[in-house]
């Protein structure tokens, strides 16, 4: 395989799996309305789309399954088949089949897939079902000989009448079996639609020019056209002429590109540089006696304009959470089927942006949440009804952005948590020591701990409990946190709330003994200049900051990383960070203010570093390095004295 | 096969050395360096390159090499495939494109476990020129040596 043969597939298969997520809700929605000719019309375009640019690009099973998922949904466009829960039911598994194959090519492209099983399951459906397309002038034979293995062919049906002879005395030879399908929708005859399905291809799909030909075959008048428009305009041409035959492309969908991540990150980087070089200029400039206004006047403006170009570049790594959002929905229909119970499932706030990466991270947990509020939360019908409630149950899934974090909730209104169970559950587990006392919110974090599970029966859906720990990990791994909202009886609210982004943080930067180094915001829970009265030499345990009614130990920043210094601690500031289990104060020299810094790793020579997770650049253009205080305590083997019993600890000793 | 190399010549001490010109990304003079604690002293600590972080070593401490002088300064940025570091030379002097069958064995000494890292040499009007293998002589120790020192540490 050559580089631009590579090269076209991977292109492929990158566009094959955008286009099979966008129209992963109209199969959803297919089931809730079926007479929606919209969404059977969006599924009937993706595997024709599908169909033609894979075979275009030489993925040759992938273009005969698409093929056949094509006139099956060919069948239910027009209205052959009606769309009943068994038609939508092998359509979404010939959806996951073709996502499937697509994982698989874009791991191997050589890869190879069974596809018989499903392909004939389609195909008896059709054929036990489809006896009313009399109207086809060719209906559908088979000719099957008694053996195995089998070889479907699709063809041309001109091509059909030579091939029948051909085929007997080819599995006559091998002593095969050999099934000729004629599909029925060729044999019609390319109606209007198809061809402007076929433009569209050539416009959408404008990968090669044998992606236009294959289609375009039967209606060259058409092809012929095609060639010169959609390069002019094509959204346009589309729009008008899909429209006129009834199909839906009714909003006209902004138009975007795609961008290597890399790519967006040394913009990033660079604009970032070009921040730092007219803060540079700036500093040379201003308190001069002889500088100009317009000098400076242009410094200023340049300053803003990078400002903005800042701006813009970091957006470009936001996405709208909707592509996880989608797949949600198909999670409950799944489950909610398995566990015969009746949910009613609303998505709010799809157009929500965050950073690429975090929705990647957050996509496993949301899941979790998401199975669990079906499994756990939700009540059976009759339990339901018992209660008095409405037996369908409601889960709902909502984004939004608050003071600059964002906010992902999983809401149902099932049982609640019953705290009181929780803990005698704790109890019996042994993850709690007998005669702890726990606040109510206390009891309901116990559902973080590992090996947790309040449901008696586990179910291949949930109930083993390792993952709500999983997710209550991963997300304060990116600095985010989960918050339980309970009432029982009434529901339960999983907040996720997490930083917009991985590539900023909002830091102080910090100094000591002339050393600048960067601390995330959300660590520090507080800063205070420490007074005699607050500090106490104790043995063994080092220095102890007494506040308030809490007693925690305090270090110099210096000892963890042995830099000298000898100011004393009262002239000093120190930073309360109560981000982990421990919590523990650190002082510095000097804060030397607030900023909002683009996180670098570490190159792997330096990936070793305890206590530091990444640098930055400073305003200065000089490099620092960012603390993660959780992993500097760890630096020190503390002598932990703990000032209330705390879960985390309580984790610890039973681990 | 390719017979003829080029190689970039560097001055450390009043040795010369030479590496492939390929894993020679640029030659910059020392910007401002922010020092990272508790590291070996031949690790200088990070500068800012356009936007990166990047890892400044001398080699000169590395080899144990003492510097001729400490004011005319450069930076070799090396790009050695995961790592891309800076490392300090006395002077960068020339590229020079080598015939294979010009470059002999390194000469055999005694304490041959020390100086593995020097791949062969090559004569450039009667002066040898020492051919170094990098990514050798920096992994011998650096690529895990915070590591051990935390461990050391706590």
């Amino acid at each position: 395989m050559d580089d631009f043969e590579k090269e076209i597939k991977i292109g492929f298969l990158e566009e094959a799996a955008q286009s099979v997520s966008d129209v992963e809700q109209c199969f959803l929605a297919l089931e809730s309305d079926p007479s929606n000719q919209e969404n059977i019309n969006k599924i009937f375009r993706l595997a024709h789309n599908l169909k033609g640019s894979s075979k275009a690009v030489g993925f040759d099973e992938f273009g005969a399954f698409t093929h056949q998922f094509e006139s099956f949904i060919l069948r239910v466009k027009n209205k052959e088949l009606q769309p009943t829960e068994k038609v939508v039911n092998l359509l979404l598994r010939a959806n996951d089949h073709v996502s499937l194959m697509i994982a698989g090519l874009r791991e191997d492209l050589e890869a190879r897939f069974d596809s018989i099983e499903l392909l004939n399951e389609i195909k008896n459906y059709q054929e036990s079902n489809g006896e009313v397309s009399v109207d086809a002038s060719i209906a559908e034979r088979s000719v099957e000989v008694e053996s195995e293995p089998s070889i479907d062919f699709q063809m041309d049906p001109s091509m059909y009448d030579g091939m029948i002879p051909l085929a007997q005395e080819f599995s006559e030879e091998n002593n095969s079996t050999l099934e000729v399908n004629i599909p029925t929708e060729v044999a019609a005859g390319p109606t209007l639609e198809e061809s402007l399905d076929a433009i569209m291809d050539a416009a959408v799909f404008n990968l090669t020019a044998e992606s236009a030909n294959v289609e375009l075959v039967p209606v060259p008048e058409v092809a012929s056209q095609v060639a010169v428009q959609p390069l002019q305009n094509p959204e346009k041409s589309l729009s008008n002429s899909v429209g006129s035959t009834g199909a839906s492309k009714s909003s006209v969908v902004e138009e975007s590109i795609r961008v290597a991540l890399p790519k967006v990150e040394s913009l990033i980087d660079f604009v970032g540089e070009l921040v730092i070089l007219q803060s540079v200029i700036r500093e040379q400039v201003i308190g001069k006696s002889e500088e100009s206004s317009l000098l400076r006047k242009t410094i200023s403006q340049m300053g803003k304009v990078g400002k903005e170009i800042q701006d813009i570049a970091l957006g470009m790594r936001m996405i709208p959470v909707k592509s996880s959002f989608l797949k949600m929905q198909r999670i409950v229909r799944d489950v909610s089927r398995e566990l015969n119970k009746e949910i009613e499932f609303t998505l709010k706030g799809e157009e929500t942006e965050l950073d690429k990466t975090v929705l990647e991270r957050i996509t496993d947990p949301m899941v979790h949440l998401v199975r669990n509020s079906v499994d756990h939360g939700i009540e059976s019908a009759e339990m339901r009804l018992a209660a008095g409630k409405n037996p369908t149950g409601h889960v709902e899934l909502r984004a939004y952005h608050s003071a600059g974090k964002l906010v992902i909730e999983v809401s149902d209104d099932g049982g609640g948590l019953d705290a009181e169970k929780l803990k005698r559950k704790a109890f019996e587990k042994g993850i709690l020591k007998p005669g702890t006392v726990l606040t109510e919110k206390e009891a309901f974090n116990l559902v973080f701990a590992p090996g947790f599970s309040t449901k008696e029966k586990v179910t291949d859906i949930s109930g083993r409990g390792v993952g709500m720990d999983v997710v209550n990990t991963n997300i304060l791994e990116m600095g985010g946190e989960v918050q339980i909202e309970s009432v029982l009886h009434k529901g339960t609210t999983f907040r996720m709330v997490l930083p917009l982004t991985l590539a900023i943080v909002d830091a102080m930067v910090i100094t000591y003994s002339d050393e600048k180094f960067v601390l995330p915001m959300n660590h520090v829970h507080e800063t205070l200049r420490p007074t005699t009265q607050m500090l106490q030499q104790t043995v063994g345990l080092g220095d102890v900051l007494m506040l308030r009614n809490e007693n925690i130990p305090i270090f110099r920043l210096g000892d963890f990383f042995s830099i000298k210094n000898s100011n004393a601690m009262t002239d000093m500031i120190a930073l309360v960070v109560k981000s982990g289990p421990l919590p523990f104060a650190i002082v510095v020299d000097d804060i030397l203010g607030q900023y909002q810094v683009v996180i670098k790793r570490l190159g792997k020579e330096l990936a070793g570093m305890k206590g530091v997770s990444g640098t930055t650049i400073l305003g200065d253009g000089r490099p620092a390095l960012i603390i993660e205080p959780q992993d500097l305590l760890k630096r020190k083997v503390v002598s932990c004295f703990v000032p209330k019993t705390n879960l985390k600890v309580v984790r610890g000793e039973s681990a | 096969m390719i017979d003829n190399m080029r190689y970039l010549c560097f001055d450390l001490g009043n040795r010369e050395f030479a590496i492939p010109l390929l894993s020679a990304k640029e030659v910059i003079g020392i910007p401002e360096v922010t020092a990272v604690p508790q590291s070996p002293s031949h690790f200088l600590g990070i500068m800012n390159l356009r936007g990166n972080v990047i890892s400044v070593l001398d080699l000169r401490l590395k080899l144990s090499i003492k510097p001729v002088t400490s004011e005319e300064n450069t930076i070799i940025i090396l790009d050695l495939g995961d790592y891309n570091l800076g490392v300090v030379v006395d002077r960068v002097n020339s590229v020079q494109t080598v015939e294979k069958d010009k470059i002999s064995e390194p000469p055999v000494v005694e304490s041959t476990s020390k100086s593995d890292y020097i791949t062969g040499v090559f004569r450039k009007d009667e002066k040898l020129i020492l051919m170094l293998d990098i990514s050798r002589a920096l992994s011998v120790e650096d690529r895990s040596v915070m590591k051990q020192k935390n461990v050391k540490a706590a």
